[in-house]
């Protein structure tokens, strides 16, 4: 095996390691091969985000963090994205010394796969003295591993000085042994009370699981039609209402009729947006025999009317 | 060959009654890439509904939101659609991408073209 590709395989031990300790930000270097390793490293990368998002899901349910339990990671640019300042937590976990990053260009710390997007922020930064944005972006830490971060960049501007400046800042909750900690967390924060208050668990068996998939699938595949009442539905995949109200519930965050009304709404966007089909063929497309009702469901969705999301697009 | 449209993104074109969308070298695809590509392609379809042809050798890496956006938004006005690529790697991306984010329209990838083609043609019913 050839060396380059051992410290490939290296990298994504350090990633698998990364999992192990709770880090889900990190992330294998990706390469220019098209090879089985390269594979691997895009699957791993792929399910590191997949738990990521379970995780934070879970643990804004779960848990309560408090400020101190956060990362804030912050870079002050000046005009030509040099870096003036930074806080001590990126020494922390990015593992740099202050001298290697200050008057560094930002594009230092960036994987080379997302300069295209950092040029284009950059110059909208430049066009807009009040951008403001988020962005998730790839920083490499000292060893250029690369580490996935939920960026919200600022642009600083005061009237009265041509001095524009740019914040990129970064605030996480700490996430380093949150699996093993997570226990302990929940423990504390349940009490008999609240144990008895809490839904029942009726998504333990893989079987009940598929046929909550499938129910799920049969909704997205199916938004023009209408949706059978609960025992119906139910029935007609070989479950009962119970299972399928709770599972549902415990599975995807959101009840049954909620999900399928979020699901039309975002059909109803994109049409809205992006073609002249009139209002009333597309509430049809999205399973709605009375436009007014749809008006009213997408006002409620997104605080405007489908015709004002049309004009604004 | 009717019409063709390019961004800086994809380049469409319609043929044989099929929308071929052709991605261009991608670093890495954000959330706002994926919204522009879908916007762009549905935009170039001018209300009609269509079979869809991805070629997506060009994209090299994607964030998740990204991936979830195009599973989700990615079939709107697509009777089914195709992803061909025939990079070793697209077999694990995509799969992976697919088993996660089931699509509300019949898809699938293949790595030759014939193949994808004759599986749009299959699944051509009238909407």
């Amino acid at each position: 095996m050839e060396i380059r590709d051992i410290e490939r395989l290296k990298d994504i031990r350090r990633v698998i390691f990364d999992i192990a300790f709770g880090k889900l930000d990190s992330r294998v270097t990706r390469t220019d091969e098209d090879d089985i390793i390269e594979s691997i490293a895009v699957l791993v990368n792929m399910m590191t985000e997949e738990m990521r998002e379970t995780l934070q899901l879970y643990s804004e349910l779960h848990i309560q963090t408090k400020p101190e339990e956060h990362i804030h990671m912050a870079f002050l640019l000046d005009l030509n994205f040099k870096i003036l300042h930074i806080s001590n937590d990126v020494l922390v976990e990015l593992g740099y010394k202050a001298e290697d990053l200050l008057n560094e260009s930002f594009s230092f710390v960036l994987s080379k796969n997302n300069m295209s997007l950092w040029r284009t922020i950059g110059s909208k930064i430049l066009d807009d003295e009040k951008y403001d944005e988020r962005h998730s972006l790839i920083l490499l830490d000292k060893d250029k591993n690369e580490r996935f971060c939920s960026c919200i960049i600022t642009s600083l501007f005061s009237t009265g000085s041509y001095n524009q400046q740019t914040l990129v800042s970064i605030y996480e909750p700490v996430k380093q042994g949150r699996m093993l900690e997570d226990t302990g967390v929940n423990k504390r924060g349940t009490d008999e009370n609240q144990r008895s208050k809490k839904p029942p668990n009726v998504v333990t068996n893989a079987k009940d699981r598929k046929i909550l998939r499938s129910i799920h699938n049969h909704i997205i595949e199916n938004l023009e039609k209408p949706l059978p009442h609960l025992p119906e539905l139910a029935n007609n995949f070989g479950t009962n209402e119970f299972k399928l109200k709770y599972g549902f519930k415990q599975l995807y965050g959101t009840t049954v009729f909620r999900f399928l009304k979020n699901e039309r709404m975002r059909k109803g966007k994109v049409l809205l947006e992006n073609t002249s089909l009139p209002i009333k063929t597309i509430a049809e497309m999205c399973g709605y025999l009375n436009p007014s009702h749809f008006s009213k469901d997408f006002r409620e969705a997104f605080g405007v009317s489908p015709r004002g999301s049309r004009v604004v697009n | 060959m009717d019409r063709i449209h390019e961004t800086i993104y994809c380049k469409y074109w319609i043929a044989d009654g099929i929308l071929f969308c052709l991605y261009k070298p991608i670093a890495y695809i954000t959330l706002q890439i994926a919204r522009n590509i879908v916007s762009s392609r549905i935009r170039f379809q001018e209300n009609e509904t269509f079979l869809v042809f991805c070629d997506t050798r060009g994209i090299k890496d994607s964030s998740k939101p990204a991936r979830d956006y195009l599973a989700r938004e990615g079939s709107t006005l697509a009777k089914a659609l195709v992803i061909f690529d025939d990079r070793k790697l697209s077999n694990s991306m995509l799969h992976y991408y697919l088993v996660r984010n089931k699509p509300s329209v019949p898809t699938a990838i293949f790595n030759e073209r014939e193949d994808a083609l004759e599986f749009l043609k299959s699944n051509d019913i009238n909407i």
